[in-house]
């Protein structure tokens, strides 16, 4: 988890960095925006130049209209939208230098796929090197209804990048297309966004393209930027139950705090059910974070995070320093791609999803409703108070 | 599958009564074409001022469908895309014309375009009376047509995805490009049908036009003006020759709009519908 490549920052909300001033630099300032009578939060954020900023929420967080805004086609309610240097609000969509991939390809449905990439900002520009990237050069006579789903969004994704955008915005890429074209267009994004390095704001609702495309990931929910962060962050540490789900927890655990104690540097938290007690939390509370017996929290684990073993003969459950293993029972097993889905139940009665490879799933020779141990890192197992 | 439903007793009762609406429509033309003898036809086609009614009407209708093409199509557009407060209210004014009884549209234009009316008091300073005038007629057609011609574009504007404008305009072209270079041609359908209804409306407006100017005469007021002085006969054989040339013309319309759409733009169209 520590592969954090050339491109990954530092931006957070409300963050100001060494990108300070640098041409291509994404700022939003206070910024707030709305659609009618829905309004969003006031929202501080950073995207360093080159970065991708993957927005991730449901329907209705108000994704898109944030992209609508930062296009200018939905004026600001609040707050300033700078690009380097340039104070973007108040200028209109055509001078913005921004490219726009929306949902529906929108391609100009009366002209060629050439002359939809010639248009405006692409009349001028040299179009061959993303004919050669995004594998448009047979389609170029043809019209948009000619070509399938997956073609059109790589037409829409060409146009996007015409021209040299210093602003990529992308709306669900891939919500338009067939699932089995997906995996091709996002590998061919992913290379080009490392390649051009613009800055880009992406939205989506899948958690896979957050964490395949993002430099940055934010969680955004009704309207509020719930968090912001690394994926990393986002993903294994994420700020509360929300942005949990949103982000694809697979695990999580609605506990009752036992006792607190110290043990050494660390704080233990003895986790349970009805005042039965279920592990062991081991960690560092938050500092102003006080914990009383009864209080409630949330114990989040990814289910990659859960390693499936034999099931110990003695123990519900055993415990060591960095580490604890959960006897559990099999309820259901399903091959997804190259892995297989395990959904165990635990004594207490909580449901615990992890992943085996086929070696390993060969290996334990389970059987539903038989018996199976579940190691999981206390590093791996996150509080959220 | 189609067959197979065309075939139950639901679609024969209404086959049934779609003919009898088909017959309805058919007959009182088909009993007017037979009507007349070649030598009436010959008759009134030999009569100067039918002809020129029939021309007048012709010129008068095309400029009345230019205006509307002028006037209709931004407010169209305005009305396809934006929101405001009374937008109902001027929705339920385009639709005015549709339905107020014509008789009574003529004499409210009258109020105001006669020598003496609201506007045509100050018109007239500059020379343009619309009393027994080409102008008048073409206000009185306008007045009518209008309606259609406005809804059927903003249906045509509305078909737009919104989208796709908005590609056009982060893509560097300004509100007038995007809307001469996409909106206008993605549209072009809409707009020909709503001028298409618009022409025919004008063409045949008898009430708004005989209270704004009798004179000169349109071939509708000709036509009854032929009924009074010279009975049945004659009125039919000019009304006869007005259907025939109207005819011919949205003929020739259709095949020329048929021409134009060639089959990669009817493809076009229906993936864009799809």
């Amino acid at each position: 988890m520590a592969a954090l490549t050339r491109r990954t920052v530092l931006a957070t909300p409300a963050v100001t960095g060494s990108a300070h001033g640098a041409p291509g630099a994404l700022r939003l300032r206070g910024l707030q925006w709305g659609i009618g009578a829905w309004q969003s939060a006031v929202v501080d954020l950073q995207v360093p130049p080159g970065q991708t900023l993957v927005l991730l929420g449901h329907n209705g967080a108000g994704k898109s209209a944030l992209l609508d805004t930062l296009a200018g086609f939905l004026p600001a309610r609040a707050g300033q939208v700078q690009l380097g240097a340039q104070d973007l609000t108040a200028q209109p969509p055509e001078k913005r230098r921004i490219g726009y991939m929306f949902q529906r390809d929108a391609l100009f449905p009366h002209w060629t796929i050439a002359r939809n990439l010639q248009f405006g900002r692409g009349a001028q520009a040299d179009l061959d090197p993303l004919l050669d990237a995004l594998d448009l050069w047979p389609w170029l006579n043809q019209y948009p209804h000619q070509l399938s789903g997956g073609q059109r969004q790589r037409v829409a994704l060409a146009r996007a990048l015409v021209g040299a955008p210093e602003l990529l915005l992308l709306d669900e890429p891939f919500s338009a297309i067939d699932p089995e074209a997906r995996p091709s267009l996002r590998r061919t994004l992913a290379a080009l966004l490392r390649e051009r390095a613009i800055t880009t704001v992406l939205v989506t609702h899948d958690p896979v393209d957050a964490r395949l495309l993002g430099d940055l990931v934010g969680v955004l929910d009704g309207g509020r930027l719930l968090q912001a962060g690394t994926p990393q962050q986002v993903f294994e540490r994420p700020a509360d139950l929300p942005t949990a789900r949103l982000a694809g927890v697979d695990n999580l655990w609605p506990l009752q705090v036992l006792a607190q104690s110290r043990l050494g540097a660390q704080d233990v938290l003895s986790l349970g059910i009805e005042a039965q007690p279920v592990l062991d939390w081991r960690g560092t509370l938050p500092a102003d974070t006080e914990l009383q017996p009864g209080a409630r929290v949330t114990l989040a684990v990814r289910a990659e995070a859960v390693h499936p073993c034999p099931a110990s003969a003695s123990a519900l459950v055993t415990q060591d320093d960095d580490s604890l293993t959960l006897t559990a029972r099999l309820i259901e097993a399903r091959c997804e791609g190259p892995l297989w889905r395990l959904r165990c139940a635990l004594p207490c009665g909580l449901e615990a999803e992890t992943y085996a490879l086929p070696t390993l799933w060969r290996e334990l020779a389970l059987e539903i409703g038989g018996p199976l141990g579940l190691r999981i890192r206390q590093a791996d197992l996150h509080l959220l108070v | 599958m189609f067959r197979r439903e065309a075939r139950s007793p639901m679609f024969w009762v209404f086959w049934l009564i779609g003919a009898t609406l088909l017959a309805f429509i058919a007959l009182p033309l088909l009993a007017l074409l037979l009507r007349p003898t070649l030598g009436d036809l010959r008759q009134v086609a030999a009569m100067a001022d039918v002809r020129s009614a029939i021309g007048l009407s012709l010129g008068a209708a095309l400029f009345s469908t230019v205006l509307a093409a002028m006037f209709a199509v931004p407010l169209a557009y305005v009305l396809a895309r934006q929101q405001f407060r009374g937008k109902s209210a001027v929705e339920a004014l385009v639709d005015l014309p549709l339905t107020i009884p014509h008789t009574i549209a003529g004499i409210a234009l009258l109020l105001v375009f006669s020598r003496g009316g609201w506007l045509g008091a100050p018109l007239a300073h500059i020379g343009l009376e619309f009393w027994g005038t080409f102008a008048g007629i073409v206000l009185a057609m306008s007045y009518v047509g209008l309606p259609y011609a406005v809804n059927a574009a903003r249906g045509g504007f509305e078909a737009v995805d919104l989208q796709i404008e908005r590609a056009a305009r982060i893509q560097g072209a300004a509100p007038w490009e995007v809307f001469r270079r996409v909106t206008l041609p993605l549209t072009r359908q809409g707009i020909g049908t709503g001028l298409t209804l618009c022409f025919a409306r004008a063409i045949g407006e008898f009430a708004a036009v005989v209270l704004l100017a009798y004179y000169p005469m349109t071939a509708p007021i000709r036509i009854y003006d032929l009924f009074l002085q010279s009975g049945l006969r004659q009125s039919v054989a000019a009304s006869v020759l007005f259907l025939l040339v109207v005819m011919a013309l949205f003929w020739g319309l259709r095949l020329l709009a048929s021409v134009r759409a060639p089959q990669s733009a009817q493809d076009r169209q229906k993936a864009w519908l799809h």
